[in-house]
C-alpha cells in the first residue's frame, strides 16, 4: 500500500541525525531495547503459526510490514521509528490475539497503548485490501474461490507440488530486461513505488527451495511478501536481484550517471521486455 | 521527566480528558521522534528530553502532534502518553497475559547488546582482506549458489577464536537456530573500492545498503540497527543521492581535517559506479570497505580494531 513509508526521493526532512551512535550503546534508552525485544520474540514465534500443530493463520514480519503501512499518515510522519513496532504488535492483537495471545483490543485501549480510531483505521484498510485482487495469483473473488483465500498454479506449493519445483521454473534469465509493472492497491507489497514502469536488468536468481530446519542449501525459502502478509496462505515466487541505471529511475536532473540501483522483486512484478 | 500523576488526580484527569485537553492530562512528555530527530539533539548519542517546565503537558511536538492540525479531532481521538509508557505498559500486559516472561525478554536484550555486533562483521572483513580466497567466496559467489557467503561465513565463525573472549566467535546455540545469527541466512558480500573479482573486476565501486521502507539490516554481522540507519532522513536519500549521503558522513567525519577529506574526495572522484542495494527481500546487504593501503604492513587484529560499522554499511569509507 503507497504512503509515506514509501519516501525514497523525499526531500525536506534534514540532516541524517545520530551519524555516529556508539556502537557500545545500541539503544539511548531501555525501553527501546525491551521494544526490539519483544518485536524480534513475538513475530519470530507468531510467523511460524500460534495454533497448535497449525502452520496458519501466522503473523510474521510481511505482516508486521503491513501493519505499520496501515498507519494513517500523521501518526506514521510524528512516529519515532520504535512506535511503528508497536503499531504491528497492536495490530496483531487486534486480529489475532484473543485466540493466540489471550489479549484484546480492549486490553490495549484501555492501557493506552493505543488509541480505539488507530484500531479501526488499520481494521477498514484490512477488509478493503482482502477484496482486492493481488499481482500474480487469483484474487479473493476468482469465481468458485474459498472467501479470502488466493489461488495459483504457479506460485501455491500445494497446487505446484513443492517450494522447490516452483523454484525449478522461474521465468527470468540472468541478462533478461524487464519492465517493472505498476500496481495498487491496499494490500502489502514489495514492489516499490520508484521503480514501477522502469526497465532494468536481471542480475541474479535466488533459487527457491524448501526450508529444512538446520539445513542451509544456499537457496531462497521466503514466501510471497504480498500473500503471506494476509497471514493465511504462504505463497512462493521466484524473486530476482535486479538492476536499474540511476537515471532511468530518477531522471538525469541532479543524478549522478554512475548512480546503480538494485532492488530485489519477485516474478509477478516483472515482464519481459 | 515527571511521575505519572497519582490516583488522587484521577477526577481531574478525566475532565482535561473529555474536554479534549488529554495533552495536559498525559503529563509526562514523549521524547523527540527518532525518526525525524534533531541531530544536534542526538550529540554525544544521548536523546534530549525538553527542559523542565518548558511546556511538556501541553507541547503538541513532544506528544507527536503537528501544529498544522485543527485543535481537536470530531471523533474525540486524543494523544496517547508518551512511546516509553506506552511500551513498558505494553511489555506489563504481555508478561501479565504470560505471553513473554521478563527474563525472556532482558535475555534477548543481552543478546543484542553483547553477543551480536560489529566486531563480527569487522572479524569477516579484516580476514577477507588478508586472505584472497575467503574474499573470493565472500563477493563472488557461483550463479546456483547466491548465497554461498553465508556458509562461508559460518565456517568461519565457528573455527575461529575471538581474541576477546579465547572462544569461537559462534557456536552453535547463539546463531539461534539460523546459519550465523538474525537476518543472516542470505547474505550477498558487496565490496567497495577497486574489485577483486567477477565481471567487474578492476572498477572502482562504491555500494551502500538501506531498507528504504523499514529496516532490514545484516543483523548477524552488525549487531542492532543504529539510529541513523532507520531514520526517515536516511531512508529518503540514500537511493536517490548516495554520494550525497556519503558526503554528509565522511564531512563529520573529516571535519577540519583537510588531509582527511582531500582522501575521500580522491576516492568519491575515481568512482566508476555507485551502487544502492535497498533491502527489501529477505536478502541482507554487507560491505567490505576498502583497505587503506597504509595499512597493508597491519596484522589482521589490527586490521580489525579499525573497521567501523558505518564502513561496513558504505555510508563512510575507512580512514587511514
Amino acid at each position: 500500500m503507497d504512503g509515506p513509508h514509501f519516501s525514497v526521493g523525499w526531500g525536506g526532512l534534514g540532516p541524517i541525525p545520530d551519524k555516529q551512535q556508539s556502537v557500545s550503546q545500541p539503544w539511548h534508552h531501555q525501553w527501546q531495547a525491551m521494544m526490539q525485544s519483544i518485536y524480534a520474540q513475538l513475530f519470530t514465534k507468531a510467523g511460524a503459526g500460534f495454533r497448535p500443530n497449525e502452520p496458519a493463520p501466522f503473523f510474521g514480519l510481511d505482516a508486521a510490514r503491513w501493519s505499520r503501512e496501515t498507519m494513517a499518515p500523521r501518526d506514521y510522519m510524528n512516529g519515532d521509528y520504535y512506535s511503528y513496532w508497536l503499531t504491528a504488535i497492536c495490530t496483531f492483537i487486534q486480529e489475532y490475539g484473543p485466540a493466540a495471545l489471550g489479549i484484546s483490543e480492549e486490553d490495549l485501549v484501555r492501557r493506552r497503548i493505543c488509541t480505539p480510531q488507530q484500531l479501526q483505521r488499520t481494521a477498514a484498510i484490512r477488509r478493503k485490501a482482502f477484496r482486492q485482487a493481488v499481482p500474480g495469483v487469483n484474487g479473493p473473488s476468482h469465481p468458485g474461490q474459498l472467501a479470502g483465500l488466493f489461488s495459483s498454479a504457479d506460485y501455491d506449493p500445494k497446487q505446484a507440488g513443492s517450494v522447490e519445483a516452483i523454484g525449478r521454473r522461474p521465468r527470468f534469465q540472468v541478462g533478461n530486461r524487464v519492465r517493472v509493472l505498476h500496481l495498487q492497491g491496499n494490500w502489502h507489497t514489495r514492489c516499490y513505488p520508484y521503480v514501477r514502469g522502469c526497465v532494468g536488468t536481471v542480475m541474479v536468481f535466488y533459487g527457491l527451495s524448501d526450508e529444512q530446519p538446520g539445513q542451509f542449501d544456499g537457496k531462497y525459502h521466503g514466501p510471497y511478501p504480498e500473500v503471506a502478509s494476509q497471514s493465511r496462505q504462504k505463497f512462493y515466487a521466484p524473486v530476482y536481484g535486479v538492476r536499474f541505471q540511476g537515471t532511468d529511475v530518477f531522471g538525469d536532473v541532479n543524478v549522478d550517471p554512475r548512480l546503480r540501483v538494485h532492488l530485489d522483486l519477485w516474478e509477478p512484478h516483472l515482464e519481459l521486455v | 521527566m515527571k511521575e505519572p500523576e497519582s490516583n488522587a488526580n484521577q477526577p481531574r484527569r478525566s475532565f482535561l480528558r473529555n474536554t479534549g485537553l488529554a495533552a495536559l492530562a498525559a503529563g509526562a512528555s514523549a521524547l523527540p521522534a527518532a525518526g525525524q530527530a534533531r541531530p544536534a539533539a542526538d550529540a554525544g548519542g544521548a536523546a534530549v528530553a525538553p527542559p523542565e517546565g518548558a511546556g511538556m503537558g501541553n507541547d503538541l511536538e513532544a506528544q507527536g502532534g503537528s501544529p498544522v492540525v485543527e485543535s481537536g479531532y470530531a471523533s474525540g481521538e486524543s494523544p496517547l502518553p508518551s512511546l516509553k509508557q506506552r511500551v513498558l505498559a505494553l511489555k506489563g500486559l504481555l508478561i501479565q497475559k504470560g505471553v513473554l516472561t521478563e527474563d525472556k525478554i532482558n535475555g534477548f536484550v543481552a543478546y543484542y547488546e553483547k553477543l551480536i555486533g560489529p566486531h563480527l562483521g569487522a572479524a569477516a572483513v579484516a580476514h577477507a582482506w588478508v586472505n584472497p580466497s575467503f574474499l573470493e567466496k565472500l563477493v563472488s559467489p557461483p550463479p546456483d549458489q547466491p548465497f554461498q557467503a553465508t556458509a562461508a561465513l559460518r565456517e568461519f565463525f565457528f573455527n575461529t577464536t575471538n581474541p576477546e573472549t579465547g572462544r569461537p566467535y559462534l557456536v552453535p546455540g547463539l546463531t539461534l537456530g539460523t546459519a550465523i545469527g538474525p537476518e543472516g541466512e542470505y547474505l550477498r558480500i558487496l565490496e567497495n573500492g577497486k574489485q577483486s573479482f567477477g565481471p567487474d573486476k578492476g572498477s572502482r565501486v562504491h555500494n551502500i545498503v538501506a531498507c528504504t521502507v523499514c529496516s532490514c539490516y545484516p543483523q548477524a554481522l552488525l549487531g542492532v540497527q543504529p539510529t541513523w540507519y532507520k531514520s526517515q532522513q536516511y531512508r529518503s536519500r540514500v537511493v536517490n543521492d548516495p554520494l550525497g549521503v556519503v558526503d554528509e558522513f565522511m564531512a563529520d567525519l573529516t571535519a577540519g581535517q583537510g588531509a582527511k577529506w582531500a582522501y575521500y574526495k580522491e576516492y568519491r572522484d575515481r568512482l566508476e559506479e555507485i551502487r544502492t542495494w535497498d533491502s527489501n527481500s529477505e536478502v541482507r546487504f554487507f560491505v567490505i570497505p576498502e583497505q587503506p593501503r597504509q595499512w597493508s604492513g597491519l596484522s589482521e587484529q589490527e586490521l580489525r580494531k579499525r573497521i567501523t560499522r558505518n564502513a561496513m554499511l558504505g555510508a563512510e569509507i575507512l580512514l587511514p
